[in-house]
């Protein structure tokens, strides 16, 4: 067995399930039509009614089941004179067939399956309807038909397609279509371009009554009222059992009430009462005309006065209209009043009548409008063609075309705004340069502008008192760490100190904790000696130990035991077998240090690793003038850190000064003066002017403030 | 063909004029040369330092004692060599965790280093610097200059305090989710923004007197070249 799927949610449900397990609809209808009969095509003027059986319908009344098993005795010769009504039609669509090649056939293999939904439910109505003309066919010529039945009579075979089924039967019903926009002319148009083999095809085969409906051919039974909003509609096999019986078998049957509905509530009114006629409320009367259904009841009612006067004029006017009318055209206008009427009537009731569906299977099988859901849900197993297509309005189609048009903008590459660098001010750079330059110019070719330094500060004081205090043949340790930009700067500031110690016959030990200090340290000690006249040579004026590796740790490695850290020298020689450092073991063995070095992270390190290796009365730094805040918190101190601090071209002026022997911070201090006495005018020149300008710019910019 | 020194100290002063000059033409922007001098300055230096570290560190203490004594040697370089060798796994991403533990070691002893050096040889001593000026007792400074010593510690306390309070940055949070330090951290990190601005003024004051004695001394040299040329010339 294969999965079967619920027709109401379109779930799949295991085999063998009657109920779905989603939302609990049938999944089997509760009468099956029996395989004998499933298999024969639809065919024109036959109904695809099934008689059932009392054993599979035991809820149906006893009078139902009756009616249904004497029909079922008739059904025989039904069909046999049918089929003899319909042998020269199918002679007839053979031929058309033959020549439209079977296109309009139903033996073309078209399965129940491809047959759309609203096709399906057409032919199931047309089929319903052709039954009941096809009954009231067979006692048309036995028993006597109303006045208004024979006029139907003759309208139908006078104008058979005036009413062709494809106009009354709707096809488009609620749910198979919900959501498409019926007033779409070309979803219209399929729809009837799919409809259009069928009523070009029924109008050959409808017999007289086929417009009519099944209500019709019958009498209006005197149901109490609320018996009205569920009014049984009678099969075509009742109809046709009526058709047959006798006015007073009719009326007896009529006047028969089933047990069923005699068990309903408000079956308690006599027979033969009628309800009583609607009357308009106190509050309503002389204000509302009661409803007229008699000209006797007509005349009763008293019309306002200016109502008789239209009357009395109008009166004449016909009468005079009519008297010159033929009898003949007097006959004709009496027919076309009563058909107007008629014709006024019918397409609404007609229309009414055709959106009710009618039952073909199960217990109701035969009447109208009492599952009306049903077909339009629980049929619908393939849905239409139009449903897979986007239904797009204008709006949604702009609103799409505009959001497509957003996407490939976004996705357009756009040129990047080139930022705005800041022009490099070449020319306040070339103007500064050149104040720079002209006045170091000259300051070496009028050095007399600038006046030597004088006054004796008390950290040359100190380094002055601490050299002059050693012995002689000293031994001074010289740790070097400088780069070669700052090279002139600490050899103006050392260079007299260093001619002091090289007078005194001090032998050196340069050291260097960064890799380009001991070149520096060699380079020093020989301008030191050039410019000063002195003959000092490596090995016999100074050692040079070269780099010390390990930053931090290599200067406390360093303080801790020298010898073993630094063990030779630059050259390669062993360094403390020298004769004048055979004493040293140990930094205290030194008559002096000296830490010359820029950088004042280092100068830092070196206090912190030599305190308590050296005495701080034999402790010196000379460093640059950028290092000097730092490490004067070291010198000023109380107790002090360290014994002097020397720092740039000032304290070595001043040393100089001091010892009377000008050297290289001389030589340069005329242009030192110069420059930077230029450089304070610049600056200050360039305060003023950026002030003025801010000042100038600023109501500028506090209107462009107001505006934002 | 020999050359005579006047001849290479005329050279090598004509080549110092020339990366002078070009290091100068830095004023007209960044450009070819300027960037050759300085890739040259570098590659100079980093070279030097190959040199500089093989023959003050490599040879010296690895080599040497290898090639002097082996046995003793290999005893004496076994550790370092070892850790030094473990470091070279830092090259590679995925064993690189293999040198973790001579780093370590590098790490810790130079933090150990730094760390013991900095409380005992600046920040002890700096307290003691600025305590030592309210123990009149002790202080070596005359009586005569008591007063005045007292009023310096005074300021230099309040400066150091200062300069202290402007970095902290503990704040307490507001109900409009904000925060702020205290009004009184608040004032007083502002004086110590002072103090700071005149550190930084000095510092920087400094760094220009270190620029414009090596310019004093570029132009020196210009002009030596310039005199030097016209009385060869």
């Amino acid at each position: 067995m294969e999965a079967q799927r619920c027709p109401m949610c379109g779930r799949v449900n295991p085999p063998g399930l009657e109920v779905c397990q989603y939302c609990q609809a049938r999944l089997k209808p509760l009468w099956v039509e029996p395989p004998q009969d499933s298999s024969p095509s639809i065919e024109v003027g036959s109904t695809r009614a099934r008689t059932p059986s009392a054993s599979n319908e035991p809820l149906l009344p006893d009078w139902l089941l009756e009616s249904r098993l004497d029909l079922g005795g008739e059904s025989s010769p039904r069909m046999s004179e049918q089929d003899d009504s319909e042998q020269p039609l199918s002679e007839e669509a053979s031929a058309d067939e033959e020549r439209f090649g079977g296109l309009f056939s139903d033996e073309l293999g078209e399965t129940e399956e491809d047959v759309p939904e609203w096709l399906r439910s057409l032919r199931d109505e047309s089929e319903s309807d052709q039954g009941v003309t096809a009954t009231a066919a067979i006692e048309e010529g036995s028993e006597p038909i109303p006045f208004w039945l024979d006029f139907e009579e003759g309208k139908a075979e006078e104008s058979p397609s005036e009413a062709p089924p494809s106009e009354k039967v709707l096809p488009f019903h609620e749910m198979p279509f919900e959501g498409l926009d019926l007033e779409d002319e070309s979803l219209l148009s399929e729809i009837t371009a799919e409809a259009k083999p069928i009523s070009a095809e029924e109008p050959q085969t409808v017999p007289p009554f086929e417009t009519l409906e099944p209500f019709l051919l019958e009498e209006q039974p005197s149901f109490p009222p609320q018996e009205q909003g569920v009014p049984p509609q009678p099969s075509a096999s009742t109809l046709q059992e009526r058709a047959s019986l006798s006015p007073e078998a009719a009326e007896d049957w009529m006047s028969e009430i089933p047990s069923w509905l005699d068990a309903l509530p408000g079956q308690d009114w006599e027979e033969g009462e009628t309800a009583a006629p609607e009357t308009p409320p106190e509050f309503l009367e002389g204000i509302v005309p009661p409803f007229v259904e008699t000209e006797e009841e007509l005349s009763d009612i008293e019309f306002p006065a200016w109502l008789g006067q239209i009357e009395s004029t109008l009166e004449p006017q016909l009468e005079s209209l009519m008297d010159t009318l033929t009898p003949a055209e007097t006959e004709t206008l009496l027919q076309e009043e009563s058909l107007g009427e008629i014709s006024q009537e019918q397409p609404a009731q007609s229309l009414a009548q055709e959106e009710i569906p009618v039952e073909v299977v199960g217990p109701l099988h035969g009447l109208r409008g009492i599952l009306p859901a049903e077909p339009l849900v629980a049929e619908q197993k393939k849905p239409s063609k139009a449903l897979s297509e986007l239904l797009v309005t204008d709006k949604q189609r702009a609103q799409a075309e505009l959001f497509l048009k957003l996407i490939e903008e976004e996705g357009k590459p756009k040129p990047m705004p080139s930022p705005k660098r800041a022009r490099p001010h070449i020319l306040w750079r070339m103007l500064i340069f050149f104040a720079l330059f002209a006045g170091a110019i000259l300051g070496f070719v009028q050095p007399q502008f600038a006046t030597p330094p004088q006054e004796l500060s008390v950290g040359v004081f100190d380094a002055m008192q601490a050299v002059n205090q050693l012995p002689a043949q000293a031994s001074v340790l010289l740790v070097v760490d400088i780069e070669g930009q700052d090279f002139a700067e600490m050899q103006a500031t050392t260079a007299a100190m260093l001619d002091q110690m090289m007078i005194k016959g001090a032998f050196f030990v340069l050291v260097s904790a960064n890799q380009s200090g001991a070149l520096q340290a060699d380079r020093l000690l020989r301008e030191v000696s050039r410019l000063s006249g002195h003959q000092y040579q490596p090995s016999s004026g100074w050692v040079n130990l070269g780099y010390l590796p390990g930053g931090v740790a290599g200067m406390q490695a360093f303080s801790q035991s020298l010898t073993e850290v630094l063990p030779f020298t630059i050259d390669g020689e062993v360094a403390w077998q020298n004769d004048r450092l055979r004493n040293i073991r140990t930094l205290s063995d030194f008559d002096l240090v000296v830490v010359i070095t820029e950088d004042s992270t280092r100068a830092r390190q070196w206090v912190e690793q030599l305190k308590g290796h050296v005495l701080e009365s034999r402790l010196l730094f000379a460093v640059s003038a950028q290092v000097e805040p730092l490490i004067r918190s070291y010198y000023e101190a109380n107790p002090r850190q360290i014994q002097s601090v020397l720092a740039g071209i000032r304290d070595g002026a001043i040393y100089e000064t001091q010892t009377a022997r000008p050297g290289w911070a001389m030589k340069l201090w005329g242009a030192y003066t110069l420059v930077v006495l230029t450089a304070i005018a610049l600056i200050l020149v360039g305060s003023v002017f950026y002030a003025v300008l801010a000042l100038l710019n600023r109501p500028q910019a506090q209107g462009e403030g107001k505006e934002r | 063909m020999t050359l005579d020194v006047p001849y290479l100290d005329l050279l090598g002063s004509a080549l110092g004029v020339l990366l002078t000059l070009l290091v100068f033409s830095y004023l007209l922007g960044d450009h070819f040369l300027v960037r050759l001098v300085f890739y040259g300055y570098i590659g100079l230096m980093a070279g030097f330092a190959v040199v500089i570290a093989f023959n003050s560190v490599l040879y010296p203490l690895l080599l040497q004692p290898l090639i002097d004594d082996p046995l003793a040697g290999w005893m004496q370089v076994a550790v370092p060599l070892l850790l030094s060798g473990l470091l070279c796994f830092k090259v590679s991403t995925r064993l690189s965790r293999i040198g973790n533990l001579s780093l370590a070691f590098l790490v810790g002893v130079s933090l150990a280093a730094l760390i013991g050096g900095a409380i005992q040889g600046t920040l002890m001593p700096q307290l003691s610097a600025v305590i030592s000026p309210f123990d009149l007792e002790r202080s070596s400074v005359a009586a005569a200059d008591r007063f005045s010593g007292l009023i310096e510690g005074f300021l230099i306390l309040f400066g150091t305090v200062a300069t202290l309070a402007y970095f902290h940055f503990g704040a307490r949070p507001r109900f409009s989710g904000s925060a702020r330090r205290l009004e009184w951290i608040e004032a007083l990190s502002w004086v110590g923004q002072i103090f700071i601005a005149i550190a930084l003024g000095l510092i920087f004051a400094g760094l220009l007197r270190a620029g414009f004695v090596a310019l004093v001394e570029r132009v020196q040299v210009l002009l030596n070249f310039v005199i030097t040329l016209q009385q060869g010339f």
